[in-house]
């Protein structure tokens, strides 16, 4: 990721209803779309998994949500490797971006670069306009997850306070 | 990638021993013990006795987790249910259905956009037709594949004894012939496929397959001796729905078509849909009746029927009697290679043209199509350059594409690039690309998008 990217998100950003000078990633999380026993295997299983909470706090229908982000992985996995899927995609009609998160415990088959298992997701729903601060938000969230050692403290979460108060103690740092 | 096909018939079997070969994890659902006991035998995918439109067998399948469902059992209504059932289980499923009866042809976009959501209709039918139709606009052609909308062609031409270019190396190739030198892709030598290189000499009896523009077909063709002469005067033999589909799709195109059927029911009903048509009740393979339609002023006769062993005999009969070029219908693969040996050169199976049909689908990347090449060796694919793509944004020679691969042509706008090292595909650009079976994984990776890609 470039230089710029290091810097906090100083763009305005129209997030539920209000402006908002700085987009952090807890903006965006919310406590609902945090699920820590993740079952599914496979890519398909999980980002169903994944949505199913995003579908109910946007309204947006599941298949419309799960379509979106398989035809992406289509096109390219999301699995980065290390452990780490972002799975993300844009979708016409949304008002404002969703965030969810998940943690696998066996692991998730995310045909990966490094064709290992997958056991932490962030997953990313645009608006399709507004590409540019949702590049950020990604490139931010890849980021923080090169730390190991907030890595692992988030796979060991117990709840999802703990997520919470994990990733805002990271995303707080930057 | 997990891929549920129901229906273990020629289609059905020919696509999962192709996608195993791709190491793609598949299951094969279907009601026949010894259709289901020719794929365990033979195919290293999964097996499920049963019918595919029911939901507790696709449940045991797995549909699930599938990525995709293929329905191409020869049953139209079972391949509906097995898409609505799995529509239902499984919504991201994508679903791909062989439906064939030609009352749903005005239907397959309110199947998409509607349940069962049949992301594609293929229609074996109509793609044979398709096949043939592109086969009589090039002359001399053993395989026609179109890309860019028909702007590229891929052609493969069968090299005969006493053919000029025979014992000509590659890289000399731009001598003896006006104009661009052709971008031979490869070549199928004793059902053998090289990758050529400019050293290579040209052998009689080479399937060649070169890439070229559309403007520039004819000439090529010619230096390989190949000409065109038009068209005019055709006979199908064999109404059933090909013969139909042909027959129609020629009428509109105001060429002269004959048919002959065998049985007088549907001789009575092809008089009923075909309005120009000659049609003629009798057997295709009737020296006498031939000879009565003038079969030595036939242009192309094109066999169709049902049995393979009729449409060979047909073809072979026409060509003997003064039929100046014929086309057959063959689903058998095991024929193939004796095709050549008793001289029928053009050949078409609905099964390969479904399977290319179906195999866009299952690419990863923005694939706009794929063709499979004769003896399924290779496959040629046209490809959107995504942005972040490995492909793009360098020359072509800093790529590091694995063996076998070869971008044989660029598409930028209206423009055609037949690419050399030093060429930059841009993003948004289509490619073309020719690949070895082994390689298609790969390729897959170079025309994957980045993280970054939204």
């Amino acid at each position: 990721m470039k230089e710029q990217d290091e810097k906090p998100l100083k763009v305005l950003v129209f997030l539920r209803g209000r402006f908002i000078k700085f987009m952090k990633i807890l903006d965006v999380l919310e406590k609902d779309a945090i699920l820590l026993d993740l079952q599914a295997r496979d890519k398909k299983g999980v980002i169903e998994e994944l949505v199913t909470p995003l579908a109910s706090i946007s309204g947006v229908p599941y298949r419309d949500l799960a379509r979106v982000l398989l035809d992406r992985e289509r096109l390219g996995s999301t699995g980065i490797g290390g452990g780490i899927g972002i799975p993300h995609g844009k979708l016409k009609r949304l008002n404002s971006l969703m965030l969810g998160f998940g943690l696998s415990r066996s692991g998730v088959d995310f045909e990966s670069i490094d064709n290992l298992p997958t056991h932490i997701f962030f997953l990313l729903i645009t608006p399709e306009n507004s590409i540019d601060i949702h590049l950020k938000l990604l490139a931010r969230i890849s980021r923080i997850l090169k730390n190991d050692v907030f890595k692992d403290r988030l796979f060991q979460a117990e709840d999802p306070e703990a997520v919470i108060r994990i990733i805002g103690e990271e995303d707080e740092v930057s | 990638m997990k891929i549920i096909i129901v229906g273990a018939g020629e289609v059905g079997f020919h696509i999962a021993s192709h996608l195993t070969r791709e190491n793609k994890e598949v299951v094969v659902i279907d009601t026949d013990p010894a259709a289901i006991r020719r794929v365990s035998d033979s195919i290293d995918a999964q097996t499920i006795l049963g019918s595919g439109s029911s939901p507790v067998v696709l449940e045991d399948a797995g549909i699930r987790e599938a990525e995709i469902l293929l329905a191409v059992t020869n049953r139209d209504e079972t391949n509906l249910v097995a898409c609505l059932m799995a529509d239902t289980l499984s919504p991201t499923t994508k679903k791909l259905a062989r439906i064939r009866d030609a009352d749903y042809d005005g239907y397959h976009e309110i199947f998409r956009d509607n349940p069962p959501h049949i992301e594609t209709v293929i229609n074996p039918e109509i793609e044979v037709v398709k096949t043939i139709e592109r086969l009589m606009a090039v002359p001399g052609a053993v395989d026609v594949g179109e890309f860019a909308d028909g702007r590229v062609k891929l052609v493969g031409i069968r090299l005969g004894e006493g053919n000029p270019l025979v014992g000509v190396r590659l890289h000399e190739l731009g001598g003896k012939i006006k104009g661009a030198r052709p971008l031979i892709a490869s070549i199928l030598r004793e059902e053998q496929l090289i990758i050529p290189t400019g050293k290579d000499r040209l052998k009689a009896g080479d399937l060649v397959y070169f890439i070229s523009e559309e403007g520039q077909m004819l000439d090529t063709l010619k230096a390989f001796d190949k000409h065109g002469e038009p068209v005019k005067r055709i006979l199908i033999i064999g109404g059933g729905r090909i013969g139909t589909r042909l027959a129609q799709r020629l009428e509109e195109k105001s060429l002269s078509v004959k048919i002959i059927e065998k049985s007088a029911d549907r001789c009575t009903e092809l008089a009923d849909i075909l309005r120009k048509t000659v049609v003629l009740c009798g057997d295709g393979s009737d020296q006498d009746l031939l000879r009565e339609e003038n079969i030595q002023d036939v242009d192309l006769v094109v066999t169709l029927t049902n049995d393979e062993e009729t449409n060979i005999l047909a073809s072979l009969l026409a060509k003997r009697l003064g039929a100046r070029k014929s086309i057959t219908k063959i689903s058998k693969f095991s024929y193939f290679p004796l095709m050549l040996t008793i001289g029928i050169e053009q050949v078409v199976d609905p099964r390969l043209s479904a399977i290319n049909s179906i195999l866009q689908h299952i690419r990863r990347g923005k694939v706009l199509s794929a063709i499979s090449i004769k003896g399924e060796e290779a496959e040629v694919m046209e490809a959107v350059a995504m942005e972040t793509a490995d492909i793009v944004g360098k020359p072509l020679k800093d790529i590091n594409f694995p063996k076998g691969v070869l971008v044989t042509a660029i598409l930028r706008g209206e423009r055609v690039i037949i690419p050399t090292g030093a060429s930059i595909v841009e993003p948004n650009d289509r490619i073309v690309i020719f690949s070895k079976r082994e390689s298609i994984s790969k390729i897959e990776k170079i025309l994957a998008v980045k993280l970054e890609y939204f």
